[in-house]
């Protein structure tokens, strides 16, 4: 084998929507104007985050409907803002805190999928309730916490079922509500046939951010009962 | 001084006084290096997003600490940060490349040409070999190696980026050429390589 035969494929430009999207963050960074050479307060934990301690208490109600802590996020609604933007803040606060808890919380241990299972229940479930995979993008902070953004051409039938979803594709083992998920943080996004966003669900596992959050666009349901 | 003109140092100066705009001057110029060399160290074009993603906003956020000479550029500090990550990353997300790569293709198709779809894959296949060839190095020599031959870095930007006296990446370097060399039937090439100098199609 000669050395053109071993050389790295040639370098490419970053596609546009990958561009944009690494864009977005650097935007939602500079906006947030953390100190510098400090991690950023998450400001998932401002607006959502449920303590730990607190967990138990305020969601055995919503567990035992859903399986699943979430809660609404009064000013993270519509507001002022675009749901675009919207979006890029709870996506960037998601990561913030994933890093966040990475950093803090190493020691947590998440059982997940095996390789490929994740991607096999997506596309089962995509096929179950009608959307593409738009996007498929999976963190690492300590392990896998899986992005994903998906694209329907009737979001209120996905929406609707978004708990089955989550629950397939996060499985939770029995136990306490901030313990035995599959994964340390979970986002997943849904995008209408135009792609404006409609839906988001996310949630992180680590203290100190244990909890999620939910946000829907105007005209459509929450899928979670409120915490 | 207009974005586009201003040297790496001008534009981190107004990167610490808080200048977006900076910061996404910097992207342009030194993004897709970056997110080329996060694909070279991973042969996975998502991871190698988020790697870039990651490697910026760690830039932005340790913006304080990083200081550049007035002729120095950010590119060895992105790329050391971007070893950085690569080192404390989970391996397990490398045994996903496989499996993803149909779903992969499935959305990048939406947003690409599908024949640059298909070159993707072929891409992180054709990375997957060379790395699991360069794995057989010691870490640091994988490292020292991927910063010289696929990042087209000197000896200073490799110690730069890896925060090492020059003289450990001299005898890095020379002992992953032994080794190399010492692997000829399998890894022979990248040995050649190396004793030739840069890969001949590094590309910024």
């Amino acid at each position: 084998m000669s050395i053109t035969d071993l050389e790295p494929p040639a370098a490419r430009d970053i596609p546009r929507a990958t561009d944009e999207r690494i864009r977005r963050t650097l935007r939602a960074a500079v906006a947030e104007s953390a100190p510098a050479a400090t991690w950023p307060r998450a400001p998932l934990r401002r607006v959502v985050v449920v303590a730990v301690a607190a967990v138990a208490a305020l969601t055995l109600a919503a567990l035992a409907s859903t399986g699943i802590l979430q809660r609404a996020v009064g000013d993270l609604g519509p507001g002022t803002k675009s749901p675009a933007a919207v979006v890029d803040q709870i996506r960037s606060d998601w990561t913030k805190s994933l890093t966040e808890g990475a950093a803090k919380d190493p020691a947590a241990s998440f059982q997940n999928l095996p390789s490929g299972e994740l991607e096999a229940r997506l596309a089962a479930a995509a096929k179950s309730y009608g959307f593409s995979v738009r996007d498929l993008t999976i963190l690492h902070p300590k392990q896998d916490a899986p992005a994903i953004v998906v694209q329907a051409a009737a979001p209120a039938k996905v929406i609707a079922g978004v708990p089955a979803i989550m629950r397939t594709l996060d499985p939770k083992a029995p136990g306490a509500d901030n313990e035995g998920w599959a994964y340390e943080g979970f986002f997943f996004e849904v995008v209408d046939k135009s792609g404006r966003p409609v839906l988001v669900v996310a949630n992180t596992w680590r203290s100190p951010n244990a909890g999620g959050t939910q946000w829907a666009a105007p005209g459509y349901e929450l899928p979670y009962a409120h915490g | 001084v207009a974005l586009r003109e201003a040297t790496d140092a001008e534009l981190w100066a107004a990167v610490r006084a808080g200048t977006g705009d900076a910061l996404e001057a910097l992207f342009d110029r030194h993004g897709r290096t970056v997110y080329n060399f996060c694909f070279r160290r991973t042969a996975n074009w998502s991871d190698a997003e988020e790697l870039t993603s990651a490697v910026f906003f760690a830039a932005w956020q340790k913006r304080a600490s990083i200081h550049l000479t007035h002729d120095g550029s950010l590119l060895p500090w992105l790329l050391g940060a971007a070893t950085n990550l690569i080192r404390n990353r989970s391996r397990r997300m490398a045994r996903f490349a496989r499996a993803m790569t149909q779903l992969r293709g499935q959305h990048a198709a939406e947003a690409d040409p599908a024949d640059e779809v298909a070159d993707r894959i072929d891409d992180e296949r054709t990375m997957g070999e060379l790395l699991t060839r360069l794995s057989r190095l010691p870490r640091r020599e994988q490292e020292v190696v991927a910063l010289y031959a696929w990042a087209d870095l000197s000896y200073q930007e490799i110690a730069q980026a890896l925060g090492v006296p020059i003289g450990t990446v001299r005898s890095r370097l020379a002992r992953a050429r032994t080794r190399l060399a010492s692997f000829a039937d399998t890894a022979g090439d990248l040995g050649n390589t190396l004793a030739e100098g840069r890969h001949p199609h590094v590309d910024h």
